[in-house]
């Protein structure tokens, strides 16, 4: 899939830094009521929040698929704007998602590249619980 | 339940003369008015030999060209009064504080013949929320549109959401792959008087405007941490 080159000022990258915390906001589910995908916000250390859409292999490709060949929209067509942030979904290569495969995944992790490269960084104002 | 009733042409020449029951389409069809009136008017037909009046021979929908998907998609005349009871707890966003509100309906159809109707309650919450919608100068409200749809098909074929909001019951969302475009919808009122699943769509988020946890925060004022 191509995307456009990821839209973040420097000091809101989270790459390096420790997550201390997460919330599950949205659960995906196939038709099977497999749980194959989850919107997460996470706290990074020293970095701020973020949300990041995480996806199994086989649901990623199956939505590849959907906006190939189907009727969804490419982000790609949403990027004329300059304001407009695409990130591709952080791919987990379990067959479906477990609170404890989160937990492992996400608890005290150390953002590396390719999951930063996922998250959509929340400012401050958009954070407040 | 009562059966759906798009399928019905109006005033068919079986169906009792429109004098005898035109004055139906000036009552709200949630009221006990109008089902009282509706069953006179049909016991009448039925002992004359007419068929028996539905909604759609009184407030005959509207046709429109269906979204990809989809093999038909009317839009109701009448609007469905929808209990804001069952909100409690779960939207705080409404701007009416009343007991019902009203909506208008638009019914579908998909490929697989499953039918399902959506209300529109998002001109119904409050400015906050409204704001920092998906915009159409960049496309984001159509390709919303997009994936509700896809999600809504989903939901009438295998009988259950695609995306559902952790820790608020009943809530589901859409949202365009890649962005945080978000729209929110729940199924409201499971004995409304079409005789299908009706979904209300409340919220939507854009893209670069406010972030997707602002608007939840602002609809559903609760979180739950894992």
């Amino acid at each position: 899939m191509n995307m456009n080159p990821y839209q973040r000022p420097p000091e809101h990258d989270p790459t390096g830094h420790a997550i201390v915390g997460f919330r599950v906001e949205g659960q995906e589910q196939d038709a099977h009521g497999n749980w194959v995908g989850a919107d997460l916000t996470l706290r990074v250390k020293d970095a701020g929040n973020y949300l990041v859409h995480i996806v199994t292999k086989k649901e990623y490709a199956q939505q590849t698929l959907e906006q190939t060949y189907g009727d969804l929209d490419q982000p790609e067509r949403l990027l004329d704007n300059e304001n407009t942030e695409f990130r591709p979904p952080f791919v987990v290569n379990d067959a479906q998602l477990t609170t404890d495969i989160i937990l492992t995944k996400f608890g005290h992790r150390v953002v590396a590249k390719d999951l930063a490269e996922s998250m959509f960084y929340l400012p401050p104002e958009e954070a407040e619980s | 339940m009562s059966q759906p009733s798009q399928t019905v042409a109006p005033t068919s020449p079986e169906t009792l003369p429109p004098e005898m029951w035109e004055h139906l389409r000036d009552l709200n069809p949630n009221s006990h008015e109008f089902a009282a009136d509706l069953a006179a008017a049909n016991s009448l037909a039925a002992e004359a030999g007419y068929a028996a009046l539905t909604l759609a021979d009184i407030f005959p929908p509207q046709e429109l060209t269906p979204p990809s998907g989809f093999s038909r998609e009317v839009a109701l005349t009448k609007p469905v009064l929808i209990s804001t009871e069952q909100f409690a707890g779960r939207i705080h966003s409404l701007r009416e504080q009343g007991s019902a509100i009203a909506a208008d309906v638009h019914v579908y159809t998909t490929d697989l013949g499953n039918s399902i109707a959506v209300c529109d309650l998002r001109g119904l919450m409050t400015n906050s929320v409204r704001e920092g919608g998906p915009t159409s100068e960049r496309g984001e409200d159509a390709a919303l549109d997009r994936a509700f749809l896809n999600d809504l098909k989903f939901y009438a074929d295998q009988g259950h959401a695609r995306r559902s909001v952790h820790g608020v019951r009943g809530v589901n969302y859409s949202r365009v792959n890649g962005t945080k475009i978000r729209g929110y919808w729940m199924p409201v009122m499971p004995d409304n008087p079409l005789g299908m699943p009706l979904i209300g769509r409340i919220a939507d988020c854009g893209n670069s405007v406010r972030g997707e946890e602002a608007l939840y925060n602002r609809v559903f004022k609760q979180s739950v941490s894992l």
